[in-house]
């Protein structure tokens, strides 16, 4: 089931919802029957995978917790190692095969689960534990099939005793309605463009419009999903974390990640970079760490060498930061640094985005005149007159013109104007039924997108 | 803490929107279901068959939304909302393959399918070898450009070639003679709701292909023009979702096409050439001949030349060929699309028959329909 499916806006999420506020008790084991049947009717090839993993997740929880004692170190150690080796071991399996065997959301499953593993056994300080607890943590259908990843003790609390309040739930519907807002009305309309550069009278230019429009497009639609979750966390009273933050603003790579997928590189640090040694042993082992993690978060979106290739490319740029790019950009006008950003991101998506590596290069090679490809062709014009509203639309919203706008209300306007605050108020009850229903036009009215994050 | 304790006023804020989501919620779960769209003229999809093999097989969840997004209420206001405002938020013309151009809506059919030519040329050349390579009579060819070749401007916008195809099949095709008919349609020979081309404006393109086909030919009859739909909405309506336009539907009569009987050779069935019962039907073009048909014969009794015409057509060759009955007492109209041409000889006699391929463009863009 996707997010931005009739079945889920106008069936599941309503009913589930209503029965979540009706139950007097048992709201954890409602949500995680909830969740299994969001998997199952979605991704029933993959429940078995789920199980297994939830299940490995649940033994290995109980023996590192019952054998806690000092004399026990090696024999957890193995219960670690079996349970972390079966969850890669599984997660690298499919990965390789690839697909429609994929199961959906093996990679954010696996990673919560792997983490959680590792917190028992690093002794981590938790309140609770119980496979209900675990179970629904894992599951927890908002963030099932593609994050955020969010680490056990960071939701515990609000498993334990939900942060169900009117204000929060507004926020998360508000959150929900901007989250398939994006998905759909611009990262949908986007994805059209992204395949220009390989139809019929392909161009440098066209091959930078077509990567320009995935990179915006991949933004809007992760960013949407992360939106989305976030805002149904909030309304069954469950926080999580933030996973971006408008990370097209950045002026530096090392700054693009700690705004991109911003729950991943935390698993990263947390679970990879600092056992290895993070930035703590001398100038090599911090160069062997980053490349190990970003050729690892290569790795992650897909056993390719174009994902692989991708997460090479960025560690290449972070050690290169490290070492004296990131001092020569903090001299210089901060717009270079950001175009400097930009221009890597967008390289570095065209990668990503491709098949395989060598249809990436081919297109990278495009994007620079080769491939005997004129400069513009043709049709570039209408394709660039047909979208540069859009395109437009969707590089303004990359940036933070909401919060700044918020900012300036809160600080400037709501004084000054006391019958401001009255008006937005009336706008926004007058906006979401207005979102809600362009919405479910587009998904009538247009051919369904999955996201593209379900392939990972 | 109570729920709904914390700020009354706020609650206030999303009832609008708890109202839009639950009526939405409630009309889907329980509301009438319809088995067709007019608008898009097919069936909606029916509620899918709840199977093990289904279920478990993912296809399920799939089906269900099909049969979900069919049914949502007010489907097609909702489909209207899309097309308007993919226009207007963005200022996007094409949406889903269509474009608002000018005061028409037009479907995008590009690029050049080069493989498409290919075959229909190689199906046209198979039929000539069966049936007409040792018959008299002249063979000819015609191509109909789409509207779109009169209102995209070409090589900057996606319109298909028109020149390019033309060369082509006068390559293609050695034993057919070439029609042009270009210069006489324009922006206005075409619905604008519709693919298809107005019959009250072909007088110049029936005179042409007349004129070439018929040396005798001096020229057309008056003709007088009659409108029975003045709310005809074509086929892009529906498909584009986009509902502000509506035309008129006009035909030509003449003692001609008075006059004459049509046959279709499968069912034996007779009628008229125009066909009242289809102005009320989804697709009002099948007014002329009664739509789609494989196999059928035009005769004009009161005809003073005993001429016959083999027409090979597509949808487009229905609302033409009754203007050929002024110099031909006897057309027999063939749609491939429909009929294996293989069984031709079945039915049609091909002697001492003039021989006429009349295709639109977008049918030889994508000839797989041919049989």
């Amino acid at each position: 089931m996707i997010f931005s499916e009739i079945t889920f806006l106008y069936i599941f999420l309503p009913v589930v919802l209503l029965l979540y506020y009706v139950l007097p008790k048992g709201k954890n084991l409602f949500l995680l029957i909830s969740s299994l049947v969001f998997y199952a009717y979605g991704s029933p090839h993959g429940l078995p995978y789920f199980f297994m993993v939830l299940f490995a997740g649940i033994l290995g929880g109980y023996l590192l917790d019952h054998f806690s004692l000092p004399q026990h170190q090696t024999f957890r150690k193995i219960i670690l190692w079996i349970c972390l080796l079966f969850c890669i071991g599984q997660l690298f399996f499919f990965k390789y095969k690839g697909g429609s065997a994929l199961p959906v959301g093996i990679s954010f499953y696996s990673f919560q689960t792997m983490g959680y593993l590792i917190d028992l056994y690093r002794k981590e300080p938790m309140q609770k534990r119980n496979w209900l607890l675990f179970s629904t943590y894992v599951s927890f259908f908002p963030q099932l099939i593609a994050g955020p990843i969010v680490r056990y003790q960071d939701m515990e609390q609000d498993l334990l005793k939900k942060n169900c309040s009117f204000p929060a739930f507004q926020q998360g519907v508000e959150r929900f309605l901007i989250g398939l807002s994006k998905k759909l009305l611009i990262a949908d309309q986007l994805s059209e463009m992204h395949l220009l550069w390989a139809g019929s009278s392909p161009s440098v230019f066209l091959s930078w419009l077509s990567a320009i429009a995935y990179t915006l497009q991949i933004y809007f639609d992760f960013s949407g999903y992360s939106d989305m979750a976030i805002g149904m966390g909030k309304m069954f009273g469950i926080r999580l974390p933030e996973n971006f933050n408008y990370p097209y603003v950045s002026e530096s790579i090392t700054e693009f990640w700690r705004r991109w997928h911003m729950t991943l590189s935390s698993w990263f640090k947390d679970y990879v970079y600092i056992p290895l040694g993070g930035s703590r042993k001398g100038m090599p082992r911090t160069i062997r760490n980053l490349l190990v993690v970003f050729m690892l978060t290569g790795l992650w979106h897909g056993i390719g060498w174009q994902f692989f290739t991708w997460g090479l490319f960025y560690g290449i740029l972070l050690v290169m930061e490290k070492l004296f790019l990131l001092n020569i950009l903090k001299k210089i006008p901060k717009f270079i640094g950001h175009v400097y950003t930009l221009f890597m991101v967008v390289l570095g998506f065209v990668l990503f985005a491709a098949p395989s590596l060598s249809e990436g290069f081919k297109q990278i090679q495009s994007m620079f005149g080769f491939n005997n490809l004129p400069l513009i062709s043709s049709l570039d014009g209408y394709y660039l007159k047909d979208s540069l509203l859009l395109l437009c639309f969707a590089a303004l919203f990359s940036f933070p013109v909401i919060p700044w706008l918020k900012k300036c209300y809160q600080e400037n306007w709501s004084k000054s104007n006391k019958a401001l605050p009255m008006v937005v108020s009336v706008g926004k009850s007058l906006l979401y039924p207005v979102l809600l229903l362009l919405c479910s036009a587009w998904i009538i009215g247009h051919s369904a997108q999955p996201f593209l994050y379900f392939q990972f | 803490m109570n729920f709904f304790q914390y700020n009354k006023k706020t609650i206030f804020l999303l009832l609008p929107l708890f109202f839009c989501w639950t009526i939405l919620s409630i009309l889907l779960l329980f509301g009438p279901r319809e088995e067709y769209s007019e608008a898009e003229r097919r069936k909606l999809a029916s509620f899918p068959e709840t199977t093990l093999a289904s279920l478990t097989g993912g296809t399920y969840g799939t089906l269900m939304e099909t049969y979900l997004k069919d049914h949502f209420p007010f489907r097609d206001d909702f489909r209207s909302m899309a097309t308007l405002t993919t226009h207007s938020l963005y200022g996007r013309t094409e949406n889903n393959g269509y474009l608002l151009s000018n005061g028409h809506l037009l479907l995008i059919d590009y690029p050049l399918n080069p493989d498409s030519l290919e075959r229909a040329a190689g199906h046209f050349t198979t039929i000539y070898q069966q049936y007409l390579s040792d018959c008299e009579g002249t063979i000819y060819f015609s191509i109909i450009p789409d509207k779109n070749h009169y209102l995209m401007e070409a090589n900057t916008t996606p319109v298909l070639p028109y020149e390019e195809m033309e060369a082509y099949f006068i390559d293609a095709l050695p034993f057919a003679e070439f029609i042009s008919i270009e210069e006489h349609l324009s922006a206005e020979s075409y619905y604008r709701t519709d693919t298809h081309w107005r019959q009250e404006t072909l007088l110049p393109v029936a005179d042409a292909l007349l004129s070439s086909m018929v040396p005798s030919h001096t020229g057309m009859s008056d003709y007088e023009c009659i409108t029975p739909l003045t709310d005809f909405q074509g086929v892009l309506c529906g498909n584009a979702g986009y509902y502000g336009i509506w035309e008129n539907l006009s035909y030509l009569n003449a003692s001609p096409i008075q006059n004459a009987s049509v046959t279709h050779l499968e069912t034996g069935k007779a009628n008229t050439v125009y066909d009242e019962n289809y102005l009320a039907d989804a697709d009002p073009y099948s007014f002329f001949l009664s739509g789609s048909s494989a196999l059928l014969v035009i005769e004009n009794p009161f005809c003073e030349n005993e001429r016959n015409l083999i027409l090979f057509r597509d949808s487009f060759g229905s609302s033409i060929a009754p203007l050929l009955l002024e110099e031909y007492s006897r057309i027999t109209m063939i749609d491939t699309r429909y009929i294996r041409s293989a069984f031709l000889g079945e039915y049609v006699d091909f002697e001492n028959s003039d021989v006429l391929f009349l295709y639109s463009t977008m049918l030889l863009n994508d000839s797989v329909t041919l049989k």
